[in-house]
């Protein structure tokens, strides 16, 4: 009798174990509690305008390990661009852009989430250089990125901002 | 003084110990999960690998989603060995953790032991980097958040100039290159495993590295029946186009998930760091004060006589046979201090009591075991209780348990035969040796040497002459006290039913002779005759 009960709670002890791997190997947990939507803006911007790029020399070339022997030596950080979201005419976000990496020469990038109740909105979002404060007036500032759009943004959708395959202006998407 | 660590491993002894003793009832200590928790997670491995290759015949980096899902679809194959990959890797999961909390709690960590544990804790990151790859291999809503996650916390770190978390944000599809590195680090990182698994047994002698056949084949037979029966669910495929509003978690593999998702990447890195610090520093915290550190085994060359068994008996190899230096032929034993854990299984082992801890060895032995006899002095109907001051004899207080004299050792192993000849050929009723389970030995293997040596002739063995019917060997975890009871009442009822009938023989011999009381062998003070 003994040993059949022994024999049963030992089944017993191994179906509760196998239960709980099997639960807690797929038991579901709250991501995310708002019903918000996401405007994701998400580019990056490798700029050709940067500080000086004098030429060098072949003095000046030789000094230099062979794979980094370029004749354009452009030195400087890259210039910063001002980053402006409006929604609905309003000022939303306003950010100064500079370039990546420790020495700021990589390329910039913009990475932001923003989150939304779900709605309609007007998305205005302009992407353009600083001006320096040495920069006489009238100077070619490069093209600005920009775009301006009527978005319906559902519950827990994400909307993208980024720039397109074809123009590289920005556009509104769903992400892929 | 204690301190409150040591306060603390002391309680979750005690637990581990009571829900030892459970499922040595349910299971019988030889099949209990609870002493195998280290052969079952590579048991378990050898399970993750044989249904990995199945499944990395199907999957495709270029669809990883879609692969997987088609795998699923083979209901006859594909769902259950998938599932059965799922829930051996989940299985592998709890029993590195037992394993780990098991040689935490009983201070299994620091000094020769520091290599096992630190390989044991390279090894469980590893594993679980083997499984956040195979999550994100899925690339279903879960693999999704927790490369995002990933992403997040290694772009806190200041040295990449654009951050990962770029790649998720679905300006693009996923590149081919994300999914492959996936594949490769899924399958090149068990090599990583088999090379710290080499290290983490590297100080141990005889390995076992596989729990006993049937409970090897009962895990494999529960888990594929789990899996035929709830088969892993596959969760939705990522979008990044949507919010997912929960998640199919895998707790065992992804339980931080929900804390981290609610910090700052910074505190991740600092609480992680913080845990895996301490983890690792744990042979510097949980090692004794110096002067409470059990010193290494020894070796008197006088008396050894280069028999060998102490270096086959050794559990952690910590004894080599030398060319003698002393004018004598032969071999003689060196002990390295490095690798000695003083267990003080050797003691048992030397026939000519030339090994051992200091303290511990069998000369040193037959003195304890004199002023024992000489102080107690066990009457011919009484027994001694051998216990192991590691197992059951740690639960053990005061001088006598339920009328038995107890004599403690800091573990069975170190018994040396002759202690146990000393106490029968003396005139105690018997000698009842309670031993920790076989797989659940402090020392690994003071429990098998110790029988064998009791009563089939391993050196240092049981003489001959000694009435083997006033011995007795027992395996029993440290919380089995009831256990214990039984065994001891029927012995000590045997040790009666003998001591009676001596007497009665006794009775006889003194009609026919009577021996004046001076003459004769005054044996509770040891003097043998
Ligand atoms: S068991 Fe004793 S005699 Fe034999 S080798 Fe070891 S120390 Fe020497
Ligand atoms: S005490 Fe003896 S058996 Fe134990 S590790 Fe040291 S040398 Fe080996």
């Amino acid at each position: 009798m003994m040993e059949l009960i022994r024999w049963v709670a030992g089944i017993a002890v191994l179906l509760a174990v196998a239960t709980i791997v099997g639960a807690l190997s797929q038991f579901p947990v709250a991501a995310e509690d708002s019903e918000d939507a996401i405007l994701r803006l998400s580019w990056r911007v490798r700029s050709q305008e940067v500080g000086e790029c004098p030429t060098r020399g072949r003095d000046d070339l030789d000094q230099l390990p062979v794979h980094m022997r370029n004749p354009d030596a452009c030195v400087g950080p890259l210039p910063a661009y001002d980053l402006q979201l409006r929604l609905n005419g309003e000022l939303h976000l306003e950010q100064v852009v500079e370039g990546g990496g420790a020495r700021g020469d990589r390329p910039l990038y913009v990475l932001e989430d923003i989150r939304l109740p779900p709605d309609t909105y007007r998305v205005e979002v302009t992407f353009e250089r600083r001006p320096d404060p040495g920069d006489d007036e009238g100077i070619d500032m490069g093209r600005a990125l920009s775009v301006d759009t009527e978005a319906s943004m559902g519950s827990r959708t994400v909307t993208l901002v980024t720039r397109a395959g074809d123009t590289g202006n920005l556009e509104l998407r769903r992400p892929r | 003084m204690v301190t409150p660590v040591q306060t603390a491993f002391g309680m979750l002894g005690r637990g581990l110990s009571r829900l030892d003793h459970v499922f040595d009832r349910l299971y019988g200590s030889r099949y209990n999960p609870l002493y195998q928790s280290g052969p079952i997670a590579v048991a378990l491995f050898v399970v993750l690998l044989v249904t990995g290759i199945y499944l990395l015949l199907f999957y495709r980096i270029g669809a990883p989603y879609e692969s997987v899902a088609r795998i699923d679809d083979q209901v006859w194959t594909g769902r259950w060995i998938r599932s059965l990959h799922r829930y051996a890797s989940d299985a592998a999961v709890i029993a590195i953790a037992v394993h780990g909390v098991r040689m935490l709690v009983r201070g299994r960590s620091w000094g020769a032991r520091a290599l096992a544990w630190v390989s044991g804790l390279v090894l469980t990151g590893i594993f679980l980097l083997i499984g956040w790859t195979g999550f994100v291999m899925v690339w279903d809503v879960q693999g999704e958040a927790l490369a995002r996650e990933g992403a997040r916390f290694l772009d806190a770190l200041p040295i990449f100039s654009e951050p990962i978390s770029r790649t998720f944000a679905g300006e693009q599809p996923l590149p081919g290159a994300f999914f492959f590195l996936n594949y490769f680090l899924h399958i090149a990182l068990p090599l990583g495993i088999a090379l710290f698994l080499y290290l983490h047994v590297s100080r141990l002698a005889r390995p076992k590295l596989l729990p006993p056949r049937r409970l090897t084949w009962a895990l494999v037979a529960g888990l594929t029946a789990l899996a035929v029966l709830w088969p892993a669910d596959l969760a939705p495929r990522a979008d990044p186009g949507i919010i997912p509003e929960a998640i199919p978690l895998n707790w065992f593999y992804n339980f931080w998930l929900p804390i981290t998702w609610r910090m700052p990447a910074w505190a991740v890195w600092l609480m992680g760091g913080g845990f895996t610090a301490i983890a690792f520093l744990a042979p510097l915290w949980t090692r004794p004060p110096k002067r409470h550190r059990p010193e290494a085994s020894w070796v008197n060359e006088r008396h050894c006589v280069g028999c060998e068994q102490c270096f086959f008996d050794c559990p952690y190899e910590a004894i080599s046979m030398m060319p003698r230096t002393d004018g004598r032929d032969g071999l003689v034993a060196k002990v390295n201090p490095a690798l000695c854990v003083s267990c003080g299984i050797c003691s048992g082992s030397c026939a000519p009591m030339g090994v051992g801890p200091p303290d511990r060895r069998g000369r040193d032995q037959i003195d304890q075991v004199r002023s024992f006899l000489s102080e107690r002095s066990p009457a011919s109907d009484e027994i001694v209780l051998v216990v192991c001051g590691l197992g059951v004899g740690g639960r053990l207080n005061g001088e006598q348990f339920q009328g038995a004299w107890l004599y403690s050792l800091d573990c069975v192993g170190n018994l040396h035969t002759s202690v146990v000849e000393f106490m029968v050929r003396a005139g105690v009723g018997g000698v009842m040796i309670a031993s920790c389970p076989e797989r659940d030995c402090w020392n690994r293997e003071g429990p098998a040497w110790t029988e064998e040596r009791l009563f089939h002739g391993r050196e240092a063995e049981l003489k001959e002459r000694v009435d083997r019917e006033r011995v007795r060997y027992l395996n029993i975890g440290a919380a089995d006290r009831g256990g214990l009871l039984v065994q001891l009442r029927e012995f000590q009822d045997q040790a009666r039913e003998r001591a009676a009938a001596d007497r009665e023989e006794d009775i006889e011999i003194d009609t026919e002779c009577e021996i004046p009381p001076h003459e004769e062998p005054d044996l509770k003070r040891g003097i043998l005759p």
